[in-house]
C-alpha cells in the first residue's frame, strides 16, 4: 500500500513538477511541499484521495494563474501595442471572418477622431468618416483587397466628428482561403497630413523656383532682344550723324559725340555681360571636360591681347579631367587670364602662372599675376557684380567679370577667392570637385 | 546668276531706326534694289497676297524678317509664308536683334533662308546687309 501511497505521491508530484518546469514562475513553490508533505504522512487510501483533491485544486489553481498570466501578457502585449501605434500615428483595425471578430485599435479609434467604445467599428463607419471626394475610391480598393486577396495602399481624406480634415495613408490586405473565400481581413492608416503639409509646402517652394527660374530667362531674353535694339540704334545713328557732319563739327560736339558713342559701346558691354550672367548654369549636364584644353581655349580667345602685351604664360605640366560645363570652364580662364592681362604694371609685361595642384577631394587651381594687385579689404568686395575697383579711363571693364567666376565655380561645388597678403600681384585661388571615378585622373 | 536688272526686297520691320538703316545699306551698295518697307505682320502678309492697298505690290525676290514685331511675331509671319503654296518659295531671311538659340533654331525649324542677327555697329550693320544682297542676287539662283 504504501507503495501505492508513494505511486500516488510521486504521480501528483511528478505532474506538479512539471507543470512547474513548464510553466517555471507561475506555479507556486509551496504548493509543491504541501503535495509533498500531504502525500508522504497520509495513509493509502487517504492519501491518495488527498492527491485526487491536490491534483483538482491544483489544476483550478494553475488554470487560473496561467489565465491570469495570459491576461496580463495580452494586456502587456496590448499597451505596448498601443503605445506603438500612438507613437507612429498609426492605427490598425483587423477582421476575423472565422469568428466575426472586427476590431479597431486605440490609434485606429484615435486618427478618426473617436473614442474606443463609444462607437460600434464597422466597415460602413470608416466610410462614413472618409472625405466624400475619396470615398468611393477607398470603397473600391478595400473591395479589391477583400475579393481578391491583395494588398492595396490609398491616400485619402478623412473627416473627424469636431469637423477636422486629416489626410491618412492606408494599406490594407484580404487573407483568402483555398476556395477564393475572404478569411481576414487586416487595415492600418496612418495621419500624414503633417507631411502632406510640408510636402505642398516643398511642392509650392520648387514651382515657385521653376517659375523664377523662367522669369529670369525671360529677362535675360528681353535684355538681349529690347534693350539692345535702341542702343543700337542710337549708337548706329550717331557714327552716321558724325559722317554727315564730316567737316562741319565743332571741337565740343565732336566730344559729346565720342561720349555718347562711348556710353553706348559700355551700355552694350554692360548688357551682354549681365546676359552671360545670368546664363551661367542653363546648361543641363556636365560632362568630363579636359582642363588644360578648357585653358588653352580660353588663351586661343585672349591671343591679341597675349600679343600685345608679350605675356608669359606658364601651365602645369599636366591637368586633370574634371566634370563640368566646357564652355563655363572657358569662360572661367577667359575672365581670369583677361584680368591678369589688363590689370598690369605699365612697364612691366604680364607673367602668369596657372598651377594645379591635388588637395584631397578636390583640385586646387591658382591663376598668379605680376600685376597691380588686389588690396585685402577689398578680396571679397571684387566678387561682386558691377564692382569696380579702378576708374573707367585707368582699367576698363564692366565689373562683372569676377562675378561670372564665382558663380561659374559655385555652381560647380567649388569656391573662389583672392589669395591674401601677396607681396606683389594677384593670385586668384579656387577649387574644383574631382571627377569621382576609380580610374587615373588621365 | 539672276539676269534681273533689279530686285523688289520686302523690308518688315516695326522700328523706324532700323528701317533707316537697312534702307541706308540698300543705297549704298553695288546692287541695284527697290525696298518696300511694311511695319506688321498683318500688313506683310497683304503686301505678299497683294491685298488691301497693295494691289500694284511686286513680288519680292527677298524678304527681310524682323522677329520682334507688334501684333504677330516674325515667327508666326514666317510659318505663314511658308504653309502658303503661292509665297513658299520667296527667300526670307531673318533679321533680328536677338541671337537666342531658340529663336534661330525656330526660324530654321519654320523653313528661314538664314538668320542674321543685327550687328551692333553701323559698319558691320552695312557689311550684313551688303552680303545678304551680295549672296541672293549675285551668288545664289532665285526661284523665277
Amino acid at each position: 500500500m504504501a507503495c501505492s501511497v508513494l505511486t500516488g505521491a510521486l504521480a501528483g508530484l511528478l505532474s506538479a513538477l512539471l507543470g512547474a518546469v513548464l510553466l517555471r514562475s507561475i506555479v507556486d513553490p509551496a504548493i509543491l511541499v504541501m503535495l509533498f508533505v500531504g502525500s508522504c504522512g497520509m495513509g493509502a487510501a487517504s492519501g491518495a484521495a488527498l492527491a485526487r483533491v491536490m491534483e483538482r485544486r491544483m489544476a483550478a489553481t494553475l488554470h487560473g494563474r496561467i489565465t491570469a498570466a495570459m491576461r496580463e501578457v495580452e494586456q502587456r502585449t496590448q499597451n505596448q501595442l498601443n503605445k506603438t501605434e500612438r507613437v507612429a500615428q498609426l492605427g490598425s483595425a483587423t477582421h476575423d471572418l472565422s469568428t466575426g471578430c472586427l476590431s479597431w485599435s486605440a490609434e485606429f479609434h484615435a486618427i478618426l477622431g473617436m473614442v474606443p467604445g463609444q462607437c460600434q467599428p464597422s466597415e460602413a463607419l470608416f466610410l462614413d468618416a472618409i472625405h466624400s471626394a475619396d470615398r468611393e475610391r477607398v470603397a473600391d480598393a478595400l473591395h479589391l483587397a477583400a475579393s481578391q486577396g491583395l494588398r492595396i495602399e490609398e491616400d485619402f481624406r478623412v473627416i473627424r466628428p469636431d469637423g477636422q480634415v486629416r489626410s491618412l495613408h492606408g494599406w490594407a490586405e484580404g487573407e483568402l482561403a483555398a476556395d477564393g473565400s475572404l478569411l481576414r481581413f487586416d487595415a492600418t492608416i496612418q495621419d500624414i497630413t503633417e507631411r502632406k503639409r510640408l510636402e505642398d509646402e516643398l511642392d509650392s517652394l520648387i514651382r515657385e523656383l521653376w517659375r523664377s527660374n523662367e522669369e529670369l530667362e525671360e529677362f535675360a531674353y528681353v535684355a538681349s532682344h529690347d534693350l539692345r535694339q535702341p542702343l543700337r540704334v542710337v549708337g548706329s545713328y550717331v557714327v552716321l550723324l558724325e559722317e554727315e557732319l564730316q567737316g562741319n563739327i565743332q571741337d565740343d560736339a565732336a566730344d559729346y559725340m565720342a561720349f555718347v558713342r562711348d556710353g553706348v559701346r559700355r551700355m552694350d558691354c554692360l548688357i551682354t555681360d549681365l546676359l552671360t550672367y545670368s546664363r551661367v548654369g542653363r546648361t543641363t549636364a556636365d560632362l568630363p571636360v579636359s582642363l588644360e584644353g578648357a585653358i588653352l581655349a580660353s588663351l586661343g580667345d585672349l591671343q591679341i591681347e597675349i600679343e600685345e602685351s608679350a605675356a608669359r604664360i606658364v601651365l602645369p605640366d599636366r591637368l586633370p579631367m574634371v566634370m563640368g560645363d566646357e564652355s563655363e570652364l572657358e569662360r572661367l580662364f577667359l575672365n581670369l587670364v583677361g584680368n591678369a592681362i589688363k590689370y598690369r604694371h605699365a612697364q612691366q609685361p604680364p607673367e602668369i602662372v596657372i598651377g594645379c595642384e591635388d588637395a584631397g577631394e578636390e583640385w586646387l587651381i591658382t591663376v598668379s599675376d605680376n600685376g597691380i594687385g588686389i588690396p585685402d579689404r577689398h578680396a571679397d568686395r571684387v566678387f561682386g557684380i558691377f564692382q569696380r575697383l579702378h576708374a573707367r579711363d585707368e582699367y576698363e571693364g564692366t565689373g562683372v567679370g569676377l562675378a561670372i567666376c564665382k558663380k561659374i565655380v559655385e555652381r560647380h561645388g567649388g569656391y573662389i577667392r583672392v589669395e591674401p597678403d601677396r607681396a606683389a600681384g594677384t593670385t586668384i585661388a579656387l577649387t574644383w570637385p574631382k571627377m569621382r571615378t576609380t580610374s587615373d585622373d588621365g | 546668276m539672276s539676269e534681273k536688272s533689279s530686285h523688289d526686297v520686302l523690308l518688315v520691320e516695326d522700328d523706324p531706326g532700323d528701317a533707316g538703316l537697312v534702307r541706308i545699306a540698300i543705297r549704298r551698295s553695288r546692287h541695284t534694289c527697290r525696298l518696300h518697307h511694311v511695319k506688321d505682320g498683318d500688313e506683310a502678309m497683304a503686301f505678299l497676297r497683294r491685298n488691301g492697298g497693295h494691289h500694284e505690290a511686286p513680288r519680292p525676290d527677298l524678304v527681310l524678317l524682323d522677329l520682334n514685331l507688334p501684333g504677330r511675331s516674325g515667327h508666326e509671319v514666317l510659318e505663314e509664308i511658308r504653309s502658303d503654296l503661292g509665297l513658299r518659295t520667296i527667300p526670307v531671311v531673318i533679321l533680328s536683334t536677338s541671337g537666342a538659340e531658340r529663336d534661330i533654331k525656330k526660324a530654321y525649324s519654320l523653313g528661314a533662308s538664314s538668320y542674321v542677327s543685327k550687328p551692333m555697329d553701323v559698319e558691320a550693320f552695312t557689311a550684313a546687309i551688303h552680303s545678304i544682297e551680295d549672296f541672293w542676287f549675285g551668288t545664289a539662283q532665285l526661284p523665277a
